[in-house]
């Protein structure tokens, strides 16, 4: 088990709202191999984006991280000093967001962006680390300045944008949707992470951008050796993407495996349910099918299995017992007492 | 460039509305100033009366005293005082650079308490920084002007003997020849530190009393602002490149923050004109503030058009510099 890139373990964050505490991600583990595509699915509100964010350190007030173990290169991130994250963020673990428009700065040229990225982490096609005398020395400013000025340019070309000199002294207003996530994969990955995390990266695309950059973001993986957690509700994505699927439900993992047993083989009912909810083109007279009842507000979830008043086969041990996530396969895992029964 | 010509030609009809307005109110007001002015004189007869009104040309038409009023501002004849008996433009420029120079000087004060404090409030929501801040600008914009002024020079002249409480510069020191008249910058032409020492003691209180409502309003909207957009994408995504929190707050968020900002405070300079008057008479200070005071109570109506003029023409440039300058900080409504 000592490969791992990243473990997490237990992770819980909750937000302390007016209306009591919301447990966003409780109890979450799960664990990603060098260059793995993990793909992590859920409705919205289940905790994908928070679990995502809270590996980074970046849960916003009034959330906190309130246990368990973020364990990167077997180091604990949770354990680290705000200066000491900083140097995991960016350079070891970038991470890319849904809506381009809103995660780029309106007020900075995309260029400064890219060479911004670069510049804090000096890249590893810039110069070495220097010390901090060296960054005051402006002969040596402006020679790193031109060297990231110079990666970026490269980076630019590799995420498929044309021009790209011109176009570093745009704003990303003057973008289109699907060139501006380009810009966003070429400032994550300007300094070679070793993981990425997408939070929903293709969701506010049109199809065809989105199948772009997807393609894109597999060819850079693929040539970066990188690993990848994608974090989306499409599990059409999931299927091209990811080698392993998590399925998140109110804050849960209540279905881990490798993606083709998800898809094919789901033994927890909301995946299922997931799954049946899909349009397919051969049943297009049939209405689509859903799953019923709401996502339950997380802070007042039901006793027992949290999906059960949702689910068609739960009885009276779902509301009495929480079920615990166990193998039921060689590397899947289930959170159901209805499925291992 | 086309933006920018368009919006200064949208001011031209607010000045000529301004001057219509200016040029009016002298006339709507009850009072005929001649026989305000001649009254002191003792009696006299309605000739007289006639004459006077022939000479400032008050017997023609209203129209045509309109006309000449508008091509005298535009000449630079500005008139003559009533009371003073000098032209409108000595009184007038004699006085303006103390305005200038306390104007800016508040501006300055509400920036540097206003902006930092507002960051920090925003930054730290909720704490006690916050609250604190919160209380004190709740107090500074309903404060009125003149109880703060009085209240300043009680603690800190009165009784600290810390900081002077009226004129622009001491007596026995010397002031340095007049440049542009703001006596900062001209004892710094001149190198004289020991006025420019002693200008900026004489500035402290009344720029602080004049700029404490400023300050709290820059505070508020500079903590609004900021935490509208510390909450953005943007701002994590900063995080998550691994941009230290200090660059993240003043290059990624303040500098997205100060686009309200920057239009919010600019259209509240307008406050500072009134305050103006009131600070002036407090502090003993010999601007233009002062003089517009005492030549309404003496229908010196000349001066009086004409400093109104200049306050609206200030105001509207105020407006012009805002636009200006969120069109510069704005890329997505530059062209």
């Amino acid at each position: 088990m000592g490969n791992w890139l990243l473990e997490v373990k237990d992770l819980k964050t909750y937000f302390y709202t007016d209306n009591g505490v919301a447990k966003a991600v409780d109890g979450v583990s799960f664990s990603v191999a060098h260059g793995q595509a993990v793909g992590i699915v859920g409705e919205s509100g289940c905790g994908k984006s928070v679990t995502a964010r809270s590996i980074m350190r970046l849960v916003d007030y009034p959330g906190k991280i309130v246990g368990g173990q973020v364990l990167f290169r077997g180091e604990d991130l949770l354990a680290k000093s705000e200066k000491e994250i900083r140097q995991f963020r960016g350079k070891e673990i970038a991470m890319i967001f849904q809506d381009p428009l809103s995660t780029l700065n309106p007020v900075l040229t995309v260029g400064d962006q890219i060479v911004e990225a670069i510049e804090l982490h000096h890249g590893s096609g810039g110069l070495p680390v220097g010390l901090p005398l060296e960054r005051l020395n402006p002969f040596m400013r402006r020679r790193m300045r031109e060297e990231a000025w110079k990666r970026a340019l490269e980076m630019m070309e590799q995420v498929g944008i044309s021009a790209p000199e011109q176009r570093m002294a745009e704003y990303p207003h003057q973008f289109s949707g699907g060139m501006r996530q380009r810009v966003m994969i070429a400032i994550a990955l300007s300094c070679n992470p070793a993981l990425l995390i997408a939070d929903e990266p293709t969701t506010a695309l049109d199809v065809t951008v989105q199948a772009q950059i997807l393609e894109l973001m597999k060819e850079l993986q693929r040539k970066l050796n990188m690993a990848v957690i994608l974090i989306t509700h499409d599990l059409g994505v999931v299927a091209e993407f990811c080698d392993r699927v998590i399925v998140m439900y109110a804050g849960k993992v209540v279905e881990a495996g490798p993606v083709d047993d998800i898809l094919f083989a789901p033994r927890h009912p909301y995946t299922a349910g997931l799954l049946r909810s899909i349009p397919r083109i051969e049943d297009r007279h049939r209405p689509i099918q859903t799953i019923p009842g709401m996502v339950p507000e997380l802070h007042n979830l039901p006793s027992g299995c949290r999906f059960r008043t949702r689910c068609p086969m739960a009885d009276a041990r779902c509301a009495a017992e929480d079920p615990p996530l166990v193998n039921v396969s060689y590397d899947h895992q289930v959170s159901c007492l209805q499925a291992i029964a | 460039m086309d933006k920018i010509l368009q919006r200064l030609l949208q001011t031209i009809p607010v000045l000529i509305g301004i001057s219509l307005i200016v040029f009016s109110l002298m006339h709507l007001t009850p009072g005929d100033p001649v026989e305000i002015m001649l009254a002191e004189v003792g009696y006299v007869s309605q000739e007289d009366i006639e004459l006077m009104r022939a000479e400032l040309g008050l017997d023609r038409p209203l129209i045509e005293q309109y006309f000449s009023f508008v091509a005298g501002i535009l000449r630079g004849d500005w008139g003559t005082s009533l009371r003073a008996r000098v032209s409108v433009k000595e009184l007038i420029l004699e006085r303006l650079p103390a305005t200038i120079e306390l104007t800016l000087a508040a501006i300055v004060v509400s920036l540097i308490i206003g902006i930092p404090a507002g960051v920090l409030s925003a930054v730290r929501r909720y704490s006690w920084l916050d609250k604190l801040g919160t209380l004190v600008a709740l107090v500074g914009i309903s404060m009125p002007q003149f109880w703060l002024g009085l209240t300043l020079v009680l603690i800190f002249s009165v009784g600290l003997h810390l900081l002077p409480g009226g004129v622009r510069l001491a007596f026995d020191i010397p002031a340095p020849p007049t440049v542009t008249g703001l006596l900062l910058v001209d004892s710094i032409l001149a190198g004289n530190w020991a006025a420019f020492w002693g200008t900026l003691r004489h500035l402290a209180l009344p720029a602080l009393t004049l700029g404490a409502p400023m300050s709290a309003l820059t505070m508020r909207v500079t903590r609004s602002s900021m935490l509208e957009v510390i909450r953005q994408d943007y701002v994590t995504f900063a995080r998550a490149k691994g941009v230290k929190e200090m660059a993240v707050i003043i290059k990624h968020a303040l500098r997205n923050a100060l686009i309200p900002i920057v239009t919010v405070v600019a259209l509240n300079m307008g406050s500072l004109l009134g305050g103006n008057m009131i600070v002036e008479r407090i502090f003993s200070w010999p601007g233009l503030g002062q003089l517009v005071v005492d030549s309404i109570r003496t229908y010196d109506y000349p001066v009086v058009q004409v400093s109104v003029m200049i306050y609206a023409l200030t105001y509207v440039a105020m407006n012009l510099i805002a636009d200006l300058l969120y069109i510069r900080l704005n890329p997505r409504v530059r062209i």
